[in-house]
Parts: C-alpha cells; structure tokens; sequence
C-alpha cells in the first residue's frame, strides 16, 4: 500500500479545485451560456464519443486475449478515455460548439496551452520516479495541445471567413 | 431550404452575421446554419430574429415555394 502515492494524489486533487475554483470566479466570472444549436451539437459529439469507447474497450477486451500484452494495461485504456475526450472536443471545436458565447475563447485557448505545458513537465518530472503516470501525464499533455492547436485553427478559419463576408 | 429571406432582412438592415448573432444572443455559426438551411431553429430563437429585424414570422420563416430555395 502506497500511503505517500494516496497522500499525493489528493493533495494534487485538492490543489485542482480549488485552482479551478479561483479560475472561474476572476478569470471566467459569467455563467458559461450555450445556445440550442451549440447544446445539440454537443449532444451529438457526446454519443461520438461514448460509441468510440464503447468500440475501444471491446477491441482492446478481445486483442487482450488474443496477444500477449507485455506492456502494462492503464495507459492503454487510459489512452482510450483521452481519445474519446478528444473526438468530443474536436467536433465541438469545429461545429463551434466548444466555448460558450458569453466567453472569451482565447482566454480558454490560453489556459489549454498552460494545462498542457503543466502535464508535461508533470510528465518529465516523473520519468525517473513513475514510468506509467509519466506516460500518461504525456498523454494528457498530448490530447490537451492536440484540443488548443484545433481551436486556433478554426478560430483564424472563422476570423477569416469573418473578414471575407464584411468585404463581400 | 435555404433561408434567403432571413439574408435579406439582415442585409436590409446593414447586419452582419456576427451582429445579428450577438443581437439575438447565439453564434454566428447558429445564423450562418438557419441561411444555409442546415438547422431549424425553435420557435424562440425565430421570435427572437424577427423582434431584431423588425419582421413577422410570416415575413421570415413560412415555407413558400416561390421565394425560398431548395
């Protein structure tokens, strides 16, 4: 039993909320406002992702059984939940469905990139110590900055197309 | 069907998309989406556009064959 690993972790978590908390009260002050398409929409990226892990965890249940995995399980199933996270937030992203209306999506940008820089220093810093949260923090670290660059992407596309209907 | 009408009551009263979408509290992409014909808007979000634009919804969002596109 690893009472330091447990400690650790819940002084980790504790540190998470009430770094969210903070956040959202002088950063992120108003209620995250959606409209109808945007909640459809969501809707939809939600079952895309629920059916992809549903698909994942039955494929990897079944080569589980066929081959030897040597390679340890959790970043595997891990690596399932994180792409499913990911397909969801990408189909936002590019339905615009991803941040609300009343917020500043740059700031969110912003906060992505600086979460993502966190998990990977999480990640060298734990290389020496813990080779599977090392792996996936960089995962983590991965899928968030993978989100970011997609969001900067369809907000110059959107600026754009912006610029191109006032000229028109 | 697109909403040819919707684009010319915004265009009548010198509307962006952008700015009919932050008038009427959704996104340019909901505005952009009920143009195009790719997403029906609830009755609400209909009232809401004609009170912006000062149209009925007859004016905007009744079916006609005549003037609306497949």
């Amino acid at each position: 039993m690893n009472i330091a690993y447990g400690i650790g972790f819940i002084c980790g978590l504790i540190f998470v909320v009430a770094a969210a908390f903070i956040i959202r009260k002088l950063i992120f002050r108003k209620k995250a406002v959606y409209d109808e398409r945007q909640k459809i929409e969501q809707g939809k990226a939600c079952k895309a992702g629920f059916y992809f892990l549903l698909a994942y965890c039955l494929c990897f249940g079944f080569a589980d059984n066929i081959f030897d995995f040597r390679f340890t399980q959790l970043p595997i199933m891990f690596g399932g939940a994180l792409i499913s996270v990911m397909i969801y937030a990408v189909y936002c992203i590019w339905k615009e469905a991803y941040f609300p209306i009343n917020q500043s999506s740059i700031k969110w940008i912003v906060l992505l990139i600086a979460i993502g820089g966190i998990n990977i220093f999480v990640a060298v810093m734990n290389r020496s110590v813990n080779m599977e949260s090392s792996i996936i923090n960089g995962m983590c670290a991965a899928m968030i900055l993978i989100i970011s660059v997609i969001s900067l992407i369809k907000l110059l596309i959107v600026r754009r197309s912006c610029h191109e209907e006032s000229e028109t | 069907m697109k909403n040819l009408r919707l684009k010319a009551a915004r265009a009548a009263k010198d509307l962006s998309q952008q700015a009919l979408a932050e008038k009427v509290g959704v996104t340019r992409q909901t505005i952009n989406g009920i143009e195009k014909g790719d997403y029906n808007p609830t009755i609400k979000l209909c009232l809401s556009i004609c009170r912006t634009l000062d149209k009925t919804l007859d004016d905007l969002f009744w079916e006609d064959s005549h003037d609306s596109e497949e």
